[in-house]
């Protein structure tokens, strides 16, 4: 993260080789990533759900498959209900046959009735945040809904009562091996695709996500009350403590996008090592040439250690909202600067 | 510029509130579902999310904060799961399911419903022949617990009476039975759904294995003199039930077809829209197999006479050609 900034010498020989390394670990922790463009044009990020997120949520569905149907039969046969009805044995098989049907409904619509009802969730994705979404960006229609349960005949419900099912000797036992490797390779599918597909998500077009946590934090910019153009240096010495701080147009230009936003994550993490802070602000310092504008009046931070990270945090504020405010305007007349390197 | 405000941090200032708006609807739809809306809420939050989408592509232009940035791209994320989520109500997707989807998608599907039959009547020929040969290959045909004591061992008139007992059971009998027969074949039905997956391998082997249990079974009735009788006690619900399975087999073939020649399209969209419409024939088919079950176990049990048991049995094939067959055209057609 702050590599960029602490990175001790910077060997232009080498750019190559690290510019790769970068974009390698880049991809692999953007590897969930994925960009989808919305109806409306506009290209928007989503992060794909991981494997164990969506084993989990099936581990609570299944919990619930299964397990509600039990409890309430066993609450049922120890209703009155039950008591009342023993007797008589037209209603009880009704009664079988009315609940056979509402099983057969409950195993096999379950996840369809839920994702449909929740918008493309079950309990138990609800439960792990995570949701079915449309892989090309469009609605989630109901027949998707259906056609991506449906496969669970296949790829859930067939291995479960393979497995429940008693393993057979001999030849029979062969045939029952080859089975269980050949539905095997249905279960294992999400494992051999990026998109973390399985068979029924390939069927209906969707994928699972991540519902993202949306957190604004606050405009790290207007913390620091600064002010910054070449005149303002000199008139920077005479102005009070907020607006200590005044850098030349050579000192702004230090640093590119990929510094500035390196720096603002140190800035917005709740708890950096008081080393971290002293070490980039030395960096920073030294790069840029700094000369403290006025000592004797900032003598009062020297006096114990908390002081001297509140000094280095304001410096590194303000240092941030004046290379922030050089990039934007420069982004407004057409001009990105990616990092430090990029001197178009 | 140099008024101590980033143009950035004005933009943000500005728009802030609304962000914030739409960030508590969404919030809102996620935990209670979208009725938990008010009428005023509800059309606030297309306008709110095109606003964020908006702000999204200005802010990509004009600010460098990257939180900012990553903000407004995860709301407009989540407030566009909120928007092109499901929306259809059960009620209003059952109908336009019957009258448009389910006929349509079997129409499309027409060819792979014939190809389908004809594995079908082919496993049901072989296994005719074999069985009228030689009796025996019953047994191999029909397993134990499929045959039900209905074999090549037991009685002319024991197998005559099995066709007709069923005036003896009572309704509650019926009504398991029903129930019974409907998941079993549903599961079957939607099992050979899904093994298309398996480029189709399967599913043509489960479609000629029925085949070839039909055909083994009309051969015993026929070879004791009551073809006659069997064919009438199959066709009160065999022309829905066997019709639905075909369709089953049909869908899977669907799927198959989507991975094996994907045409103009890559294979997984191609196999995605294949997909979709094959489960809206297994659907459907499940609906008639719920339809087969009552025929079987009612109908077929309580109707004993045969011209009455054609008659009920050729009218649900009347009714399911012209119903798929015509309407599926028409439909189509006008779309």
């Amino acid at each position: 993260m702050s590599k960029a900034l602490i990175s001790p010498k910077y060997d232009p020989g080498k750019k190559a080789s690290k510019k790769t390394k970068t974009s390698k670990k880049k991809a692999k922790a953007e590897g969930a990533w994925r960009r989808v463009i919305t109806p409306e044009g506009v290209p928007v990020r989503l992060e794909l759900a991981s494997r164990g997120d969506r084993f989990a949520a099936l581990l609570l569905d299944l919990m619930i498959v299964y397990g509600l149907p039990v409890v309430l039969i066993i609450a049922f046969v120890f209703s009155a209900i039950w008591t009342s009805l023993e007797t008589d044995k037209g209603s009880i098989q009704i009664l079988f046959a009315v609940s056979n049907v509402v099983l057969f409904l409950w195993y096999n619509f379950y996840f369809t009735f839920f994702e449909i009802k929740w918008q493309g969730r079950t309990p138990g994705k609800r439960a792990l945040g995570i949701k079915v979404v449309d892989r090309h960006g469009g609605q989630l229609r109901s027949d998707a809904v259906f056609a991506r349960n449906l496969m669970r005949e296949l790829e859930l419900f067939l291995p479960i009562s393979i497995l429940f099912s008693p393993f057979g000797t001999g030849s029979e036992g062969f045939t029952d091996l080859l089975t269980i490797i050949w539905v095997g390779l249905f279960v294992c599918i999400p494992f051999f695709n990026k998109d973390r597909l399985r068979a029924g998500d390939m069927i209906a077009g969707t994928w699972v996500v991540k519902i993202p946590k949306t957190v604004l934090m606050g405009d790290i910019a207007q913390e620091s009350g600064t002010k910054i153009t070449g005149e303002s240096l000199i008139k920077g010495k005479e102005q009070k403590q907020p607006e200590r701080y005044a850098f030349t147009d050579e000192q702004v230009d230090a640093y590119g996008i990929y510094e500035l936003q390196t720096l603002e994550e140190l800035l917005r993490k709740p708890a950096v090592a008081p080393k971290t802070i002293k070490e980039v602000t030395q960096r920073i310092k030294t790069k840029i040439g700094w000369v403290e504008p006025n000592i004797s009046s900032s003598n009062y931070y020297w006096k114990n250690h908390q002081g001297k990270i509140h000094r280095d945090t304001e410096f590194l504020k303000a240092y941030y909202a004046a290379l922030r405010r050089r990039l934007e305007a420069k982004m407004l007349f057409g001009k990105r600067r990616e990092n430090k390197h990029d001197t178009k | 510029m140099s008024d101590g405000v980033l143009k950035s941090s004005q933009f943000r200032k500005e728009r802030e509130g609304s962000w914030k708006e739409l960030q508590s609807l969404v919030e809102t739809i996620e935990k209670k579902g979208i009725k938990a809306l008010s009428a005023q809420e509800l059309t606030r939050l297309p306008n709110l999310y095109r606003f964020t989408l908006s702000s999204l592509s200005v802010a990509r232009g004009v600010s460098l904060d990257r939180n900012l940035l990553e903000y407004l791209e995860l709301l407009s994320t989540r407030a566009y799961y909120c928007i092109y989520g499901v929306h259809a109500s059960f009620g209003g997707t059952v109908l336009k399911f019957i009258f448009e989807d389910f006929p349509i998608a079997v129409w499309n599907a027409r060819w792979r419903v014939l190809l389908t039959t004809l594995i079908m009547l082919a496993g049901a020929l072989i296994a005719y022949y074999l069985t009228i040969g030689n009796e025996e290959w019953y047994y191999t045909m029909v397993g134990e617990g499929m045959a039900g004591g209905r074999n090549p061992a037991s009685a002319t008139e024991d197998l005559r009476k099995g066709l007709y007992d069923g005036g003896e059971l009572d309704a509650d009998d019926l009504n398991y039975f029903a129930s019974g027969l409907f998941s079993h074949n549903s599961s079957v039905g939607m099992l050979s759904f899904a093994l298309g997956f398996a480029l189709g391998v399967p599913t043509f082997i489960l479609i000629f294995y029925n085949g070839l249990i039909l055909g083994s079974f009309v051969a015993l009735y026929a070879s004791r003199g009551l073809g006659l009788d069997i064919a009438a006690w199959l066709s009160i619900h065999g022309t829905t039930e066997l019709l639905a399975i075909i369709l089953c087999g049909a869908a899977g073939l669907g799927v198959a077809k989507g991975i094996i020649s994907p045409g103009q399209k890559t294979r997984l969209s191609n196999l995605a829209s294949e997909g979709k419409q094959a489960a809206k024939v297994v659907i459907g088919a499940v609906l008639m197999l719920l339809i087969a079950a009552l025929l079987e176990s009612f109908g077929r049990q309580w109707i004993t006479d045969i011209t009455t048991r054609f008659t009920i049995g050729g009218l649900m094939l009347v009714f399911w050609l012209s119903y798929l067959g015509y309407w599926g055209r028409k439909i189509c057609q006008r779309h």
